[in-house]
């Protein structure tokens, strides 16, 4: 099966936290589409202004703050959907 | 009742507004609402217990909480012991806030029950013992409410700033420095008991201290957000109705780039300030959309001179006084007088650059028990007397111009609106590394950096290593980023190391 945009957005997003994965003992493979990367330790509130900057200019897509829940902002799961679609329709 | 009111001591405000208005909400913090009755409650059960374990006299005592009732509960109980409160940021490394301790001589600790044991694992290796104080959720409807009344010029605070040498400065703020804050401002912001206020910083970041004090002075509700609230800030505003916002101007920048400034976004805006770090002019003119019922100034203010003295209306445009694309700092406030000196304290003439002084009832006495950096930035002005000497760069146009923010006259950045010495990150790396290093602020942002870049004249350290040895010692803000290792640092012509060749190979890439 050819994987979809939202599957490379998360690959790109845990490839770009493995250092702060492994210090919490885990691998990318382990983490599930609810995750959130911020209340898990992984990432601060940097953290998450970096990802997202670094995921515009990766995909050539703009965010809108206002289409994502706070919740689902920082979830693994949500956050990978979103961009997918954003990519699908920009 | 018998409560007595003096008006220099910080928290009498809070007081009369508690007799005014007992039952309007006075903090919302961690999906809690508390009146003004049952915050004093709260505030005053601390109070007693300092009082009667922590002995007589004036005294600092810390506070390890964050974003939670016990937080402010623990500043206002701290005050109405007629002690000074030394805020802990519970996310900093425990050596940091261990040294803030120490330094402080703090003899009680107030924390928020979920953080008890790192509490006690804080203190335990202290000289001095430090009694920690755990407050109950209930409060107590004591008789007596002051117990012990400060005096005006005993710290109402104390913070620590970056310390261009390694070691962070103590800045001890006076109930009547704050007192004069607070007189300035009264005026121009004219707030009542239906304002909502927002508090976007730690209590470690002095413009925490206005979000309180000013809220709770006029019987207004300051507002705190959560974890997640404080991501996505533009959902916040409107969940809470805000009606006064204060913020770093990055943060509006993060919302101006993530496509959060809408035209009429924030309807209930009557407020907007901002402060810490330049405002550029096209966030200030993007935020005045977003906030069509709300008045924007721009703040400006070193802890030094307590939370803010100098600021701009922004009246639709800046035109003629931006300077660099940021909004002017403005005019002094209340009795703050400012002048553009040189080297020699000698006023330059209106439109050369010069160094801001600052002198009025706002500029603290001097660093926390630290003569020699004292000495460095505090003068005596012929005309003016005690001044602080700001280091930051300014230009005023005409004589009854706003002053424009030029920059640094030292290495001291901006992350975030937070203060930085890079002297201080880099006296972290080379002693960590046990190699030269090199700190510079990257990515670049309007107003600052959104963080920090290091550099280690050392190829065969581990950067993994290194950067949590660094991050066990310095606030998340200031650790850095990423680490490069050089075979050796760069030097400028003249032989000193070359942050600037850093940073255009930063800019190169």
């Amino acid at each position: 099966m050819e994987p979809t945009t939202a599957d490379l957005v998360r690959d790109v997003i845990l490839g770009r936290l493995d250092e702060q994965l492994a210090a919490k003992g885990l691998t990318p493979s382990d983490v599930p589409p609810s995750f959130d990367l911020l209340l898990e330790g992984v990432i601060d509130s940097f953290g998450v202004v970096e990802i997202i900057l670094m995921l515009e200019q990766r995909f050539a897509f703009e965010f809108d703050f206002d289409e994502l829940a706070a919740d689902d902002l920082t979830r693994i799961g949500p956050l990978a959907t979103y961009v997918g679609r954003k990519v699908a329709t920009t | 009742m018998t409560t007595r009111l003096q008006a220099p001591v910080l928290a009498a405000g809070f007081l009369r507004s508690a007799e005014l208005f007992p039952t309007r909400p006075a903090l919302e913090v961690d999906g809690e609402s508390l009146t003004y009755d049952e915050l004093r409650g709260r505030a005053t059960a601390i109070a007693w217990t300092l009082a009667s374990q922590a002995g007589e006299g004036p005294a600092l005592t810390a506070v390890l909480a964050s974003r939670s009732a016990t937080a402010f509960a623990g500043v206002l109980g701290v005050l109405l012991g007629g002690h000074g409160y030394v805020p802990l940021e519970p996310r900093y490394p425990p050596a940091r806030n261990r040294l803030i301790l120490e330094r402080s001589g703090c003899r009680a600790l107030v924390v928020d029950r979920a953080l008890a044991d790192a509490a006690t694992e804080l203190v335990a290796g202290l000289r001095e013992r430090v009694l920690v104080v755990v407050p109950d959720e209930g409060g107590t409807a004591a008789e007596r409410v002051f117990l012990r009344e400060a005096r005006p010029e005993e710290p109402a605070y104390l913070l620590f700033t970056s310390g261009s040498t390694g070691a962070p400065k103590g800045v001890a703020v006076s109930h009547a420095n704050v007192r004069a804050f607070l007189d300035a401002i009264d005026a121009r912001y004219d707030l009542n008991e239906s304002d909502r206020l927002s508090q976007m910083f730690d209590l470690t970041f002095d413009l925490s201290a206005f979000d309180m004090f000013a809220a709770w002075e006029h019987g207004a509700c300051v507002c705190c957000p959560d974890a997640k609230q404080l991501l996505k800030p533009s959902d916040f505003i409107r969940d809470t109705s805000l009606t006064v916002w204060f913020s770093v101007p990055s943060v509006a920048m993060f919302l101006q780039r993530l496509g959060a400034l809408k035209p009429a976004a924030f309807p209930t805006l009557r407020l907007s300030l901002f402060c810490g770090e330049g405002l550029p002019d096209d966030l200030a003119a993007a935020w005045a959309e977003a906030a069509p019922g709300s008045n924007v100034d721009n703040l400006y203010g070193p802890t030094e001179a307590t939370i803010a003295c100098t600021a701009q209306r922004w009246n639709g445009r800046s035109a003629g006084h931006a300077v660099n694309g940021l909004v002017p700092i403005g005019t002094p406030l209340g009795e703050t007088s400012t002048r553009v000196v040189d080297r020699s304290l000698r006023e330059v003439p209106h439109g050369t650059a010069g160094e801001l002084l600052l002198s009025g009832p706002q500029v603290v006495a001097g660093y926390w028990d630290d003569e020699a950096a004292t000495a460095q930035s505090f003068v005596s002005h012929p005309e003016l007397g005690h001044s602080y000497l700001t280091g930051d760069r300014v230009v005023q146009l005409t004589a009854d111009g706003p002053l424009a923010y030029l920059g640094r006259l030292d290495s001291q950045i901006k992350i975030l609106g937070h203060r930085v010495e890079l002297g201080e990150v880099e006296a972290a790396l080379r002693e960590e590394a046990s190699a030269d290093a090199l700190a510079v602020g990257w990515p670049r942002t309007a107003s600052g950096a959104a963080g920090i870049v290091g550099f280690v004249a050392d190829r065969s350290i581990d950067p993994v290593a290194l950067r949590g040895r660094i991050a066990a010692r310095l606030p998340d803000y200031m650790v850095p980023r990423e680490l490069r290792l050089l075979a050796e640092l760069p030097l400028t012509a003249n032989g000193k190391r070359d942050r600037n060749a850093l940073i255009a190979l930063l800019e190169a890439e």
